[in-house]
């Protein structure tokens, strides 16, 4: 009759080979981990990531608060042009300066205003902030082709900006003198 | 009668002796590191949250500062807006002045113009000469200046006592 050990159940095996305690040891450890370390270290990242996030966004605002020192100096040391600029890009459509900009300057170049007509204006002239608003005035004259010249030379060098959107010369006529030519132009400014 | 004896001594172990033994040399290095751990977090966690409201509270005053500065920013682009503008202006006033300028000096004295258009950076000429010479000359004299991206010579046509040509000017170069 052999004299072998008969186990009754995994206990008595696990407590002969002393597997039980290291099995407890387990069970107990990764209750631990679970319920209590990772939980921890899972805050503990969380704050970490938040901390720096807030980090970028402290030195982003840094950033923005020297641009605006800087914004704020130079506004500053700029503020008597501002008057100058408004003067170049005026606040309102200011119809009446454009026409009489323009009745002057042709006057001056000997050039004959035949028509002058300006087309959707809004009067009041809320302007959007964002981009300058167009006015477009459309003219017709007639003179020389030298008078004309001068006439842009003229109204480039007003205070108040203006560019010519588009212009035509053309001959009148055979029968006419050969300096007289017939003038269409476009002309644009801008309010802001 | 026949007794069966065990020479084996088996020492009889019981449960709270079990107990002990796995407080003593297992549990007690779980409670150490999960301690340990713990110990690690939490000063960890104060030093951070600390440091985290000193954030929020400087984030938020800057916030503020920035809040309150709206109205200079706003201002500062409005005018950097118009300055641009004013750049564009002036550019665009310089470039038509300086191509009138170029086609006055260049048009040769044998050429008639009857119609000159100009609209957005082009050009278109028309007129006639008595010599069609003049009208070479004048094209090449154009293509070798290449002060104009596109130089186009058209409708050349010859009449009883003359030559008609259509000249288009296109993209001005400085």
């Amino acid at each position: 009759m052999s004299r072998q050990f008969e186990p009754k159940n995994i206990f008595q095996i696990l407590l002969k080979k002393n597997y039980l305690y290291l099995i407890l040891f387990f069970l107990i450890s990764t209750f631990f981990i679970y319920f209590i370390i990772y939980p921890n270290l899972k805050q503990l990242i969380l704050a970490g990531r938040k901390l720096d996030e807030l980090r970028n966004i402290n030195k982003q605002s840094d950033l923005a608060i020297n641009k605006i020192i800087t914004i704020q100096s130079n506004i500053e040391r700029l503020r008597n042009d501002f008057n100058f600029l408004d003067k170049l890009i005026f606040k309102k459509p200011a119809i009446n300066n454009f026409l009489s900009d323009i009745e002057s300057s042709l006057l001056k170049n000997n050039l004959k205003l035949d028509k002058l007509f300006i087309n959707d204006v809004d009067l009041i002239g809320k302007s959007n902030q964002e981009a300058p608003t167009l006015v477009i005035l459309k003219g017709e004259a007639s003179g020389s082709f030298g008078d004309f010249y001068r006439f842009i030379q003229e109204i480039h060098r007003q205070t108040r900006l203006k560019e010519f959107e588009k212009f035509e010369i053309a001959k009148e006529n055979e029968s006419t003198e050969a300096s007289s030519l017939k003038i269409k132009f476009e002309l644009k400014t801008n309010y802001l | 009668m026949k007794k069966k004896i065990n020479l084996v001594y088996k020492p009889k172990i019981d449960f709270k002796e079990k107990f002990f033994y796995f407080v003593y040399y297992y549990l007690r290095y779980i409670l150490v590191i999960v301690q340990i751990i713990i110990i690690f977090v939490f000063f960890n966690k104060l030093r951070y949250d600390q440091e985290i409201i000193d954030l929020e509270e400087s984030i938020a005053q800057k916030n503020e500062i920035i809040t309150i500065s709206k109205p200079l920013i706003e201002q500062f682009l409005y005018y950097y807006r118009k300055i641009e503008a004013i750049e564009k202006i002036n550019k665009n006033q310089y470039a038509l002045e300086d191509q009138f300028q170029y086609l006055l000096n260049n048009i040769p004295k044998e050429i008639v113009l009857t119609n000159l258009v100009y609209e957005k950076d082009s050009f278109i000429l028309s007129g006639y000469s008595l010599d069609p010479e003049s009208i070479r000359l004048f094209y090449l004299k154009l293509k070798r200046d290449n002060r104009f991206k596109v130089i186009n010579l058209a409708n050349l046509k010859k009449n009883i006592n003359n030559y008609d040509f259509v000249v288009s000017l296109k993209t001005w170069q400085k």
